[in-house]
């Protein structure tokens, strides 16, 4: 089980996309995924193709009783495999302090559910604000996205900044594991000078492979389809590069003991 | 045994979150339904028309003094007492 928030300060840099793109390796691999939409704007909730939910994060967040997340729990569009905490707008009305375990209702609420699942997915909203500190809090993983720009990485900094606060105070469990930069262009000059900015900056946090602009990504999420389901151009390298990703997100299978060799020679004269 | 109250619908649900604060209490904004899409769905595109009714002199100064109160409206507080009584 790994919980893994994907959030950033600044919005429209792809926060969902890589979410999404999270759940759909998860379900390539018939992972039991869950993807809780903690972003008002429900984009997540959307393009897994939720028919309806009856209860949301909004709600679940409100009550924050333990385990009372699991009440909230529908199925996606995308298969059995993959499960929702869908959003809904009034989620906004939970983006602020309410006391002081005001950041731990997630947590509190989602209890033991994690462990019914491989992969938790929490998609944040563009802010470092009440609902990104309940995500942090919550989590085990969290994953900066960025776009190769002047505001968005000032915003990835500011990120990996809130993820070493909450670690620090009140969740020891939290790690930032990677910022990646989404809609890279090599060609682009900015874009290279940001990407190396990033890198001087964060260093080895910087992941490796940048996902770069792929129409087949809009068109499988308006079409409410996992990534890896979908055939245009350029899908099947980003979608193989959201495996590479949860590759680095999942803990590494534990080693096979060495299987004893069994030889008749030994008791041959 | 999970023997705890199941999870329920919060209260300000179908509150707009750029509502001022302090409406939601107001009647008007009690919750319609028991399941919420307003997210999920696509976004309300009613056209405003007109609507030209007679009532007595006593409810216009009465919705008057109710939008003047919340700060909204008269148009607001009847489409809202309309929706209120399922027209929609």
């Amino acid at each position: 089980m790994t919980v893994v928030a994907v959030l950033s300060m600044k919005g429209g840099v792809g926060k969902s996309t890589v979410a999404l793109g999270l759940a759909s390796a998860g379900w390539q691999r018939g992972l039991r995924t869950l993807v809780i939409d903690l972003d008002p704007q429900a984009n997540a909730s959307m393009a897994l193709d939720v028919a309806e939910a009856p209860f949301t994060t909004s709600d679940l967040l409100a009550d924050a009783r333990p385990g009372v997340a699991a009440d909230a729990v529908i199925d996606s569009g995308w298969g059995e495999s993959v499960k929702v905490i869908a959003s809904e707008r009034a989620l906004e009305h939970r983006n602020v302090g309410d006391g002081r375990r005001s950041a731990q209702r997630l947590r509190t609420a989602l209890a033991t559910l994690p462990r019914s699942f491989d992969l938790v997915v929490v998609d944040c909203p563009p802010s470092l604000g009440e609902l990104t500190r309940n995500a942090l809090t919550a989590a085990d993983r969290a994953l900066v996205v960025t776009e190769p720009n002047h505001f968005a990485v000032h915003g990835a900094t500011e990120a990996v900044e809130a993820i070493d606060v909450i670690a620090a105070t009140s969740n020891p469990r939290l790690r930032a594991s990677a910022i990646v930069i989404n809609r890279m262009r090599p060609d682009d000059r900015e874009h290279r000078l940001h990407a190396e900015m990033l890198a001087t900056e964060h260093g080895m946090l910087v992941y490796p492979h940048a996902l770069p602009e792929c129409a087949g990504i809009p068109q499988s999420q308006r079409a409410g389809s996992p990534i890896h389901a979908w055939s245009s151009p350029g899908s099947r390298e980003v979608a193989e590069l959201f495996d590479d990703l949860l590759d680095s997100l999942l803990p590494a299978p534990l080693p096979q003991p060495a299987r004893p060799t069994f030889s008749l020679r030994r008791f041959l004269p | 045994m999970n023997d705890r109250e199941p999870l329920r619908k919060a209260g300000d649900a179908d509150v707009h979150p750029t509502t001022p604060f302090g409406h939601g209490d107001e009647p008007g904004f009690a919750r319609r339904g028991s399941t919420t899409s307003d997210a999920i769905g696509p976004p309300d595109k009613d056209k405003l028309v007109d609507l030209a009714v007679q009532v007595p002199k006593s409810l216009r100064k009465a919705v008057r003094a109710e939008a003047e109160r919340r700060g909204i409206s008269v148009d607001e507080v009847v489409a809202e007492a309309l929706r209120d009584r399922s027209v929609r």
